[in-house]
């Protein structure tokens, strides 16, 4: 199954050099701006059949929360 | 005797001594009041007196959004030096050029990364233990701030501003907005960049407070501003696309709490404005048309001027608007020309740029390069602007600096740029590519190859390869007939 790094990583077309961690948030990537984040929902929304709600949008801030969502999601 | 406030770090200072209480700043969940920013300021000034900044010095310093920048930007004004913020995301190259034709007697840049040229730390340790003491405020004519923006060509145009252009236009918006002390304005735009900083500036000079908050990506942030009581709002219209898009457009419930939102840099379709009037009935939903160099010089209010919402609105408070033909004749009203504008707004020229200067201002009026005419009853209805500009997310491009870049390259012959337009952010920029002979087009490699010399906004998001670049018998690039499809 694709994993959240690689949506994120295809989303924003970076480089293989671009390290991604749990830790990671948009202020450590340029590519990652707002722009960047509506295309990593939408992207996750249709990979794994999600509809992601505002109040949960509004608590993506780093990669390890997108991961958490998709635990909560599909448990 | 009591002068009135004819600057903005006058009324800045004249605020604090007011309201020392009120808060001024609200960032990351901390507070700055009035009299803290009144300290944090003296103390910078004392450090820019101690590092031998003298009167019409330039200091080079990062555009972030944090309170450092306020006070420096302050702090800078009131010894007399020029301000010269720039964009975080300004590559080094360009930054470098910048530092070389700017001369600043000092750089402020954070010591995190290494910076092409010699600086001192940014943030708090710029600040001595000690106070400036303040001998005089500077006078209306003398430059307050230095502001680079995209030019025609790769070299980027040095904006200056006065103490009364700044004022100026901080005056005029007020008086269309109908801002006071008691606002609190919320300020997702960068600082670096003429609409941020022309509300920054105008909320200070009030007494007014702002809430400095990082672009429109966590609109939870906007949300939270608006609970905590902010009357306002600043944006460009792809900022209200992204909320749109990241609230499910759930966003009325909290915007139609705010009193007034300016927007501006760059235009909105009657769709968005026809939904923002129904969504926001309460909320007075400004308009600016302006430039760096003559800021926000009309205005529209969507609610009030809504039979005329194809229009760019009247000229501000304070300023005039005229059409101008070619030979530099005023129009009479419904004839088509270019948009010129005279006022305390207007810009004395460029940085070092006398030709640039004077081919701008033509028998007193700054020429803009937009075309449009003024209808029987006084509005300004745009038709086109005069060259091949490109907008992306309120930020401008000409595809000739873009095209110099690319063509750099050691594989590609030659490019041309155009507009493609894009869902969100207003339009995009698509580079067609002609290779030298039995090169192969590897994009992501250009686009590595770009970032170093461009502005992140500045790369373009497409690229295709094409035999020939189309010209015209007089070889000029004929873009006309490249195709403008979507995304």
């Amino acid at each position: 199954m694709i994993t959240v790094e690689q949506i994120i990583r295809e989303v924003l077309a970076l480089s293989p050099d671009v390290e991604l961690s749990d830790a990671t948030t948009p202020a450590d990537i340029s590519a990652w701006d707002s722009l960047g984040q509506i295309n990593i929902i939408t992207a996750m929304e249709e990979e794994f059949d999600l509809d992601i709600s505002p109040e949960q949008i509004g608590e993506l801030q780093s990669i390890a929360d997108f991961k958490a969502l998709l635990e909560n999601d599909t448990e | 005797m009591q002068h009135a406030v004819n600057t903005i770090i006058k009324g800045f200072v004249e605020a604090a001594e007011r309201s020392p209480q009120k808060p001024a700043i609200y960032y990351s969940g901390h507070t700055i009041s009035y009299k803290e920013l009144y300290e944090q300021m003296l103390r910078t000034a004392q450090s820019l007196h101690e590092h031998s900044v003298k009167r019409g010095d330039r200091v080079l310093f990062y555009g972030e959004k944090s309170p450092h920048f306020v006070r420096t930007y302050l702090a800078c004004h009131l010894v007399g030096a020029i301000a010269v913020p720039v964009d975080v995301q300004m590559p080094m190259e360009e930054l470098s050029k910048v530092y070389h034709r700017v001369q600043p007697a000092l750089a402020l840049f954070p010591a995190a990364k290494t910076w092409p040229f010699p600086f001192q730390e940014w943030g708090e340790e710029f600040m001595s233990d000690s106070r400036y003491l303040i001998e005089r405020f500077p006078n209306p004519d003398e430059v307050a701030d230095l502001l680079f923006t995209t030019g025609t060509t790769g070299q980027k145009k040095g904006v200056l501003l006065t103490h009364e252009n700044i004022w100026a236009g901080a005056t005029n918006s007020n008086i269309f907005i109908g801002n006071t002390s008691e606002d609190s304005e919320i300020i997702p735009l960068p600082l670096h960049h003429a609409f941020g900083l022309r509300r920054l500036r105008t909320n200070l000079m009030l007494g007014a407070s702002v809430h400095l908050i990082n672009g429109f990506m966590f609109p939870k942030l906007i949300f939270e501003a608006i609970e905590l009581g902010a009357s306002g709002l600043c944006m460009v219209p792809s900022g209200l696309e992204v909320i749109k898009k990241l609230t499910k457009n759930t966003y009325d419930a909290q915007l139609a709490n705010l009193s007034y939102i300016e927007f501006g840099s760059m235009p909105m379709d009657a769709a968005t404005k026809g939904e923002l009037m129904d969504k926001l009935p309460h909320t007075k939903l400004c308009m600016h048309y302006g430039l760096t160099e003559v800021a926000a010089n009309i205005f529209i209010e969507f609610h009030e001027h809504h039979n005329h919402l194809h229009t760019l609105g009247r000229p501000s408070p304070n300023v005039e608007i005229g059409i101008m033909n070619e030979s530099g004749k005023l129009l009479p009203q419904g004839e088509l020309g270019e948009i010129v504008v005279k006022g305390s707004v207007q810009t004395p020229g460029y940085w070092q740029d006398d030709e640039l200067s004077q081919s701008s201002i033509k028998n007193g009026w700054f020429r803009t390069g937009d075309l449009a005419l003024i209808t029987p009853d006084g509005f300004v209805e745009l038709k086109g602007r005069n060259d091949d500009v490109i907008n992306v997310g309120g930020k401008k491009v000409f595809p000739q600096e873009i095209e110099d870049t690319i063509n750099q390259h050691p594989d590609i012959k030659d490019s041309v740029c155009i507009a493609v337009t894009a869902r969100l952010l207003g339009e995009q920029i698509k580079a067609y590519v002609e290779m030298e002979p039995s090169k192969r087009f590897d994009k992501e490699g250009m686009i590595e190859y770009l970032r170093a010399f461009l502005e992140p906004y500045k790369i373009p998001t497409q690229f295709e390869v094409i035999a020939s670049i189309p010209r015209a018998s007089s070889g000029k690039k004929k873009r006309d007939v490249l195709g403008n499809e979507g995304p």
